[in-house]
């Protein structure tokens, strides 16, 4: 019964969500000091032109009718055409999610791998030189800009060294594998075409790497906390003293309980991987979502930017939806509303 | 915890296996041509753009029907055919009469014909876009039969086989109507895809990205070599020129001047340098007091020192304007002394107009580049030094609408002739039908100039219109509505391996790949 | 400041070793931040086109820029700019989102579960993004940027307000208070507001590093700080297109600015350790 409430919220949590961020968005585009139907008509229509351009953008309505009508379309699955391609944004924007959604993923491989490993190897030598440099660490990754780590890890290892190639998802000269998932790596190794695989890890490498050095921060410190936390419980005290290998105990019993609380930000800290990516996106030049939004930001494309932030928020109800259900597949005892 | 392992060292090692490929990945590298822009495409669509951005692509996979004759990287003012076999003013003394090559194919393999040239024209016109207004004399195209063509125009051109030589002056295929959405002419369609008869067509298109060109299979004059072409947009200078120290970009668009010594020292790599007529100027809004009064627009050009900013901003990568017309343009007149920075002179012009010290003036730019941003500090640092406060106002491009409209002070031109002729100077520039909107940024209007430039527009003997357009230029020195600060120089960098490129300077963006090769591999 | 005094401090300084440093950095920083007209060595808005893209030498010590602006100057200038926005935003986001905590979480009932709802609907925005859009429609500034910024951080201090208001409102004295007849605004003027502020205040400092990162990153994108003003964000995009040869243009800012975030979210963790240790919450992100 509690869960099934819960489930109700979150489906209405999600309708407020989307109401909110298009009532936002909505309100932002129609503050804009340029008319669109001048945008969209060309800078050398005629007023009759941009009359008929703006009757046909719903633009002599009055704004609340014209949210009516834009949350009307929404419902369809129609967010509207992009103001400089005349395309369908949701098309754009699909089209490119996949290259941030690989990125994406590759860092919190690399974020979380890093975070638990550290974070129990600190948490078990608590208290140690090696855990204060490790918290140190940790902090300080958290309050480095990001886009100044990317450019000065792309000047090292790509300009300096040269052992990293530089920006975008493949080297020009080779052809994408052909779209199966979209992820080029995923791609490539069900094709079977290894260079192009290789190639595709080596570009992931730095954007990842920046990505997740810059949130690896946070998972460390809440596994090093929880880890603590566990290690100091009874059970786990019992189990070492009756002669378990410590290895196993730390591995197979303390860090299961500890990943609990963990899994909760996991919602959170992808979003913060999606937010960092349009930063790093743009220095990297990968071909994302990051870079599709910032280009539509410069050009005012608010249909682009309005169907990104709703994409974006709803992906980010789901995804703590999930964490939340995932939380409660792995500890019964909560089961109420937060 | 196992299974993370097994993952990790799979993800490390199996695409090191690979390593036999890497034969086949380089010579994929050889034979792609990757052109590093620092801009994005907005569209590909000869119709509707005049921007140079736009034209790389346009001009690979289409053919116009004439073409500049480039020699040792400018444009020497003649045209030889590209579509045209051979062509002729018509008897009433302002059509022109062309006649096609055989055998030029579009990339489904249908002929390039007269109807095919008629459709593209008038569809320019009827899309009334930039391109359309560079025709604005031409009435009609006939196509009197499947190889001969007829533009009526309105008035005698003399420059109307150098407008047609223009980019985005192409022929497109007609079948691309089948594309049309509503009555767009197939505009959307267009916009990112080609239809043309030139040695490439373009494959795909990640926007904001990069732009990929494979070969033209049915095209007359098929690649040579490179069998791909990469356009790829790196909007950041310095990534930009590590992608070519790395050779990972064969050309690299958009050398600034401030960077140009150093890609000229890096190993491996090749800068191109000469000069163009380009010409950034401050423009001073004449119907705006004081600008009104010469005495005060001869005080500010007097008050500005023009050779330290072309070696302070522009590092030596610019000439200096004496006149109006930039060397090579006929009606450049090499023996005008250079204007020579004159505080005392400019304050007493200053006072005889009665501005009193430290009055204060906006200028008003669009922050295009550093350079851009150098030289409006040198002039606000400049004009202090005359007594002036000048005030920096930074435009968004969109904004930018409000100096065409004539509401600002001073704002900073750009402006250049596209072919050696001085009509795309002295017409836009300095004729009042221009104001604003066409260019003439500093709202100059001079009915004598404005007779003497129309007079020229239509005069066929090239002799009468060089001196009705050098009587023009006097005037308008006397008068002084724009300080010519410099021209710039078209610089290009590319890597030494790259071979046969011509490259015309005054036309940035468009190369000759179809007769281009790569190091030692010459076809 | 008495001996004893100075003595319990040191005390805390090697209890809290990293809240020590922290603290210092942050000190260190406010102190350029304020006196920064005093102790640059030139103008920073002084142009000397002769002088352009100097290295690091004795007469600039951080070297020049494009036109030759001391960049140490600039640098110095910049921690007003970064600091004041960072600061601006964090005050934005505190001011409301504590006062909108405690009332949500004395009042309760159904005020309350709307305002925790709407507060996790703004969570669910995403933030930057928004207010990249912002400053782009309302045309680029630090003042638009500090101010979408604030507001969208709002939440996170509504619900540390609220969690500590109604662990408060348990206490005896507040409900003594209660029963004496006491109105819900002078209970939270005199009882709740100042029982919360230490968590609100130790909530500030950790998020006062976020938000200069993120003010910074609106302003490295071009949608921030604008030129001529000296803003480390600012500094970096500037220097990004001199970063091959002139890489300490960039990187010296970039290096600033990571030791002053880091600053911050030391001394903030050990403000969380010293009144909360068994705390896990995070940093706003």
């Amino acid at each position: 019964m509690m869960a099934l409430n819960r489930i109700v919220w979150r489906l209405l949590m999600l309708l407020a969500v989307v109401l909110c961020v298009t009532l936002i968005t909505f309100v932002i585009s129609h503050q804009l000091p340029g008319d669109p139907a001048q945008l969209m008509a060309g800078p050398r229509a005629g007023p009759e032109a941009i009359e008929k351009m703006r009757a046909a953008l719903g633009l002599d309505q009055p704004l609340h009718a014209q949210y009516a009508r834009y949350l009307h379309d929404l419902l369809q699955g129609d967010f509207g055409a992009s103001i400089v391609t005349q395309r369908p944004v949701l098309r754009e924007l699909a089209a490119v999610f996949p290259a941030t959604l690989e990125l994406m993923l590759t860092a919190l491989f690399i974020s979380v791998t890093l975070g638990v490993i550290l974070g129990v190897a600190a948490a078990v030598r608590h208290g140690s030189w090696f855990d204060h440099f490790i918290r140190a660490a940790a902090t300080f990754g958290i309050s480095v800009p990001s886009f100044w780590l990317g450019l000065m890890l792309l000047l090292i290892f790509y300009g300096q060294l040269g052992i990293l190639p530089g920006v975008g998802r493949l080297d020009d000269a080779l052809d994408p594998p052909a779209a199966m998932t979209g992820f080029y790596t995923l791609d490539a190794a069900l094709q079977g075409q290894w260079a192009v695989l290789r190639n595709a890890l080596e570009h992931l490498l730095l954007p990842a790497l920046t990505l997740a050095l810059v949130s690896f921060g946070g998972m460390l410190r809440i596994i090093r906390a929880s880890m603590i936390e566990v290690l100091s419980e009874d059970y786990i005290r019992t189990a070492i003293a009756s002669g378990i290998p410590r290895r196993t105990v730390i591995f197979n019993h303390a860090l299961r309980n500890a990943l609990i609380p963990f899994v909760t930000v996991l919602g959170l800290e992808f979003a913060a991987l999606l937010f960092g990516s349009v930063v790093v996106e743009t220095i990297f030049m990968w071909p994302g979502a990051g870079s599709l939004v910032l280009e539509a930001i410069f050009a005012l494309d608010f249909p682009m930017i309005m169907c990104f932030t709703v994409i974006v928020s709803m992906a980010y109800v789901i995804i703590n939806f999930a964490v939340d259900l995932l939380y409660m597949a792995i500890n019964p005892q909560i089961r109420e509303i937060g | 915890m196992r299974l993370l392992g097994i993952a990790l060292a799979f993800m490390l090692s199996a695409p090191w296996l690979a390593a036999c490929d890497d034969d086949a990945v380089s010579q994929a590298r050889r034979q792609t041509l990757i052109i590093g822009k620092a801009s994005g495409l907005s569209t590909i669509d000869p119709g509707t753009t005049v921007m140079a951005y736009n034209f790389a692509p346009m001009s690979l996979s289409y053919e116009r029907l004439l073409r500049f004759v480039v020699a040792d990287g400018s444009p020497t003012g003649a045209v030889e055919g590209e579509l045209a076999e051979s062509w002729r003013l018509d008897d009433d003394g302002k059509s022109w009469l062309f006649t096609l090559k055989q055998n030029h194919r579009f990339d489904d393999g249908s002929l390039v014909t007269a109807a095919a040239v008629r459709f593209s024209f008038l569809r320019t016109l009827r899309l009334g876009l930039g391109p359309a207004q560079a025709l604005s004399g031409l009435e009609d195209v006939e196509a009197i039969d499947a190889r001969t063509v007829r533009f009526r125009l309105a008035a005698p051109s003399p420059i109307f086989p150098l407008i047609l030589a223009l980019p985005p002056m192409v022929v497109i295929n007609p079948t691309v109507l089948a594309h049309q959405k509503g009555d767009d002419l197939a505009r959307a369609w267009l916009s990112e895809h080609t239809a043309g008869s030139g040695p490439y067509r373009v494959a795909s298109w990640e926007r904001g990205q990069r732009i990929v060109l494979k070969p033209n299979p049915y095209a007359a004059e098929t690649p040579r070599y490179f069998q791909k072409i990469v356009l790829k947009t790196v909007k950041d200078n310095a990534s930009r020129r590590l992608l070519l120290e790395r050779g990972d970009i064969d050309i690299f668009e958009g050398v600034t001047p401030d960077m140009a010594d150093k890609v000229a020292q890096m190993s491996g790599v090749v800068l191109f340098e000469r000069p163009t007529p380009v010409i950034v100027a401050l423009a001073m809004n004449t119907t705006r007091a004081p600008f009104t009064d010469i005495r005060v627009r001869k005080a500010i050009s007097l008050a500005i020192d023009r050779r330290a900013i072309a070696s302070g901003v522009v590092h030596g990568h610019a000439s200096l304007v004496n006149g109006v017309l930039p060397a090579g343009i006929p009606g450049h007149d090499p023996d005008l002394p250079e204007v020579l920075r004159d505080l005392s002179t400019a304050r007493a012009l200053l006072k005889e107009a009665g501005i009193a010290p430290r009055t204060a003036f906006t200028l008003s730019y669009v922050p295009a580049s550093a350079t851009v941003d150098s030289t409006a500090l040198a002039i606000q640092n400049q004009l202090a030094d005359a007594g002036l406060k000048i005030r920096l106002e930074t435009l968004a491009p969109s904004a930018f609408a409000k100096v065409l409209a004539g509401d600002f002070d001073l704002t900073l031109s750009n402006w250049s002739a596209d072919f050696p002729d001085p009509w795309p100077i002295m017409q836009f520039a300095y004729h009042s039908l221009n104001a604003g909107e066409g260019y003439n940024l500093s709202r100059y209007a001079n009915a004598e100039v404005d007779g003497l430039l129309t007079r020229a527009e239509h005069a066929m003997d090239a002799e009468e219109r060089t001196a009705l357009y050098e009587q023009a230029q006097r005037i308008v020195m006397a008068e002084e509505p724009m300080v010519n600060l410099f021209a710039v120089h078209g610089l290009l960098a590319y890597r030494t391996d790259v071979r046969g490129l011509r490259y015309n300077a005054w036309q940035p963006g468009i190369y000759n790949v179809e007769s281009m090769y790569r190091g030692d591999d010459a076809p | 400041m008495g001996r004893s005094r100075l003595k319990a401090l040191v005390d805390l300084a090697r209890r809290h070793p990293a809240a020590a440093i922290g603290f210092m950095v942050v000190m260190l920083i406010a102190g350029t931040a304020l006196l920064a007209p005093l102790i640059a060595p030139y103008d920073p808005d002084a142009i000397a086109l002769d002088q352009r893209l100097l290295p690091p030498g004795p007469t600039h010590w951080a070297g020049t820029d494009e036109v030759g602006r001391d960049l140490l100057s600039r640098i110095l200038w910049g921690a007003r700019a970064s600091l004041a926005v960072g600061l601006g935003i964090v005050a934005i986001a505190s001011v409301l989102g504590t006062l909108i905590g405690c009332f949500s979480g004395y009042v309760g009932k159904t005020s309350d579960s709307l305002i925790m709802r709407l507060m996790d609907v703004v969570m669910a925005l995403p933030g930057l993004v928004i207010a990249m859009a912002l400053t782009a429609a309302l045309g680029p500034s630090l003042v638009n940027a500090a101010l979408a910024l604030g507001l969208l951080a709002v939440p996170y201090y509504t619900r540390v307000a609220r969690a500590q208001t109604l662990a408060i409102k348990q206490l005896n004295f507040v409900r003594a208070s209660q029963v004496m007849g006491a109105g819900t605004w002078h209970q939270l003027r005199v009882n709740i507001i100042p029982n919360v502020l230490p968590h609100i205040l130790v909530l500030m400092t950790m998020h006062v590093g976020a938000a200069i990162l993120a003010a910074a990153a609106l302003s490295f994108i071009g949608l921030g700080a604008q030129p001529p003003a000296a803003e480390w964000g600012a500094l970096i995009n500037a220097g990004r297109h001199y970063v091959l040869e002139q890489w300490w243009y960039s990187a010296f800012p970039g290096l600033v600015m990571a030791i002053t975030v880091y600053g911050f979210n030391l001394l903030g963790d050990g403000l969380r350790d010293a009144l909360d240790p068994k705390s896990k919450s995070r940093s706003i992100g």
